[in-house]
């Protein structure tokens, strides 16, 4: 039998080589992998936000209204498009609840001046082939957005018809989505996700309106454009790649585990149920 | 260290064991998890047989290159952390290239590293055999487990959704047999696939036996 020490050695070596290529390709792919999920991200907001040509991210809390970089696109919560001549197209949210199999994270698009949904889209689901799915492809069901009622009461402080999943052919109210046989989890899901994102956000939003409706300045276009940043943002230059991602890595758990706790822990039973029939 | 045994110069069988003879999934029974879970269409289990294959090919070669300097009672540790080095190589690869891709086949890039065909095949070839032999052999038996994913997932594909490469086959009224995209019609189809190769070795094991009886007499 060879010695410890030749055993640890073996399994030292072999440990810092596949160490060493693991952060050789991670370095390579970096870029790449960010471009593909800012490309994606884009590609969806215009999809909610027809006619939308030029895009700034925006985080929206209690806080105000501040613009976000690129670089820094974990943090927007809200997108606004405006059109060729600068005028704000409307705003694109996200939003996530729990669906049948996991989280369900959509996009969809509000349009200020109508106080209504102008488009959606589905970013991220595990609903189940062939029933649950139908929320990305279902056009009955994907007509339900177009120009669901999202008005405010008149408090402003939170939606005055609460969004609503009801059965199929049940739809009767301009804010009621009419929710796909066999698959009302996932239906009820992307109301409920759309009714607390709206509740929250809209109030927000109707503060901050008119800055939002002000062609957005040249530096927001730069930033929006990529290119560098007119102030130089010293936290996010002096972050090394890997920290970057051990950020991105703990705010998306953080965002699954706020969905959990938000949403209802799990699918009742008998709904359940009711996809798999 | 085991001295290699008597291997056999590379022939064409080296390769064909693979495919047909020792098939991974059909014959072996390896690796059933993901050619259960990511199996659901053609593009799927084609994206899923050719990462297990890279990942085999580059695990195999290393180990079969240093078989005689791991020592034996490290060697399912070494095996492992190279695995894990080749798919994580892989996942990152995949994720750079196509997010969509990416995005479909989920965790099971990752759930790579515990495909026992891959340990399997180190500790049972690799690690015993010459590169130029393991090589080969290990071509053929990706191939194998590619094929093998991708004659499940066709049928997958074109049952369940209508459609093979994301073409629709039949007309719009095509009525589609959902349960072939779920679990269950995984295991359905991969059992129908078993049944067709058990009996086709069964007949060929029979011919075989018979023709020996001729010879003998």
């Amino acid at each position: 039998m060879p010695s410890s020490g030749r055993l640890i050695l073996t399994l030292a070596i072999i440990a810092m080589l596949s160490g060493f290529t693991v952060v050789l390709v991670y370095q390579v792919t970096l870029d790449p992998i960010a471009r593909n999920h800012r490309e994606a991200l884009e590609k969806a907001i215009f999809e909610v936000l027809p006619g939308a040509t030029a895009r700034v991210n925006y985080r929206l809390d209690d806080g105000g209204l501040r613009p976000v970089s690129d670089r820094d696109l974990d943090e927007a919560n809200m997108f606004a498009g405006y059109d060729k001549e600068g005028r704000l197209v409307g705003v694109a949210f996200e939003a996530a609840a729990r669906g049948y199999a996991d989280i369900i994270r959509v996009l969809y698009g509000y349009s200020p001046e109508r106080e209504c949904v102008i488009g959606y889209t589905v970013l991220q689901s595990a609903e189940t082939p062939g029933l649950g799915d139908k929320i990305e492809t279902d056009p009955n069901f994907l007509a339900n957005f177009d120009g669901l009622d999202m008005r405010l009461n008149v408090e402003q402080t939170g939606l005055k018809h609460d969004i609503e999943a009801v059965k199929p052919g049940a739809k009767a109210e301009p804010w009621q989505i009419e929710g796909i046989a066999g698959a009302t989890v996932s239906s009820v899901a992307v109301a409920r996700a759309l009714r607390e994102n709206a509740n929250r956000m809209l109030p927000l939003l109707i503060r901050h309106l008119d800055e939002l409706k002000k062609n957005p300045s040249p530096t927001s276009f730069r930033r929006m454009e990529g290119e560098a940043p007119a102030e130089p943002d010293a936290y996010t230059d002096c972050l090394t790649p890997c920290s970057r991602l051990g950020r991105t890595l703990a705010l998306h758990s953080l965002e699954t585990v706020v969905g959990i706790v938000e949403g209802e822990a799990s699918a009742e039973p008998d709904e359940a149920k009711g996809e798999i029939v | 260290m085991p001295a290699p045994k008597h291997d056999a110069p590379v022939s064409l069988d080296t390769l064909k064991a693979g495919v047909w003879k020792e098939n991974p999934v059909f014959i072996m029974l390896l690796g059933l998890c993901p050619a259960l879970a990511v199996s659901n269409t053609a593009v799927n289990s084609l994206a899923m047989g050719l990462a297990s294959t890279f990942v085999l090919l580059g695990a195999s070669f290393l180990i079969s290159l240093f078989r005689n300097v791991i020592p034996k009672q490290v060697r399912i540790a070494s095996y492992i952390i190279i695995i894990a080095t080749f798919v994580t190589v892989v996942d990152y690869t995949i994720h750079a290239l196509s997010l969509e891709l990416y995005n479909a086949l989920g965790a099971f890039i990752q759930l790579i590293v515990v495909n026992c065909m891959i340990l399997g095949r180190c500790e049972a070839y690799a690690s015993k055999h010459r590169v130029s032999t393991t090589m080969v052999n290990a071509v053929g038996m990706g191939a194998g487990f590619t094929l093998a994913l991708f004659l499940v997932g066709s049928i997958r594909e074109i049952l369940g959704f209508g459609t093979f490469f994301g073409i629709p086959l039949f007309g719009p009224d095509f009525q589609v047999w959902a349960v072939f995209i779920l679990p269950p019609g995984g295991f359905i189809v991969l059992s129908l696939w078993l049944v067709l190769f058990a009996a086709i070795q069964r007949k060929r094991d029979r011919m075989a036996a018979g023709k020996e009886g001729a010879y003998g007499s």
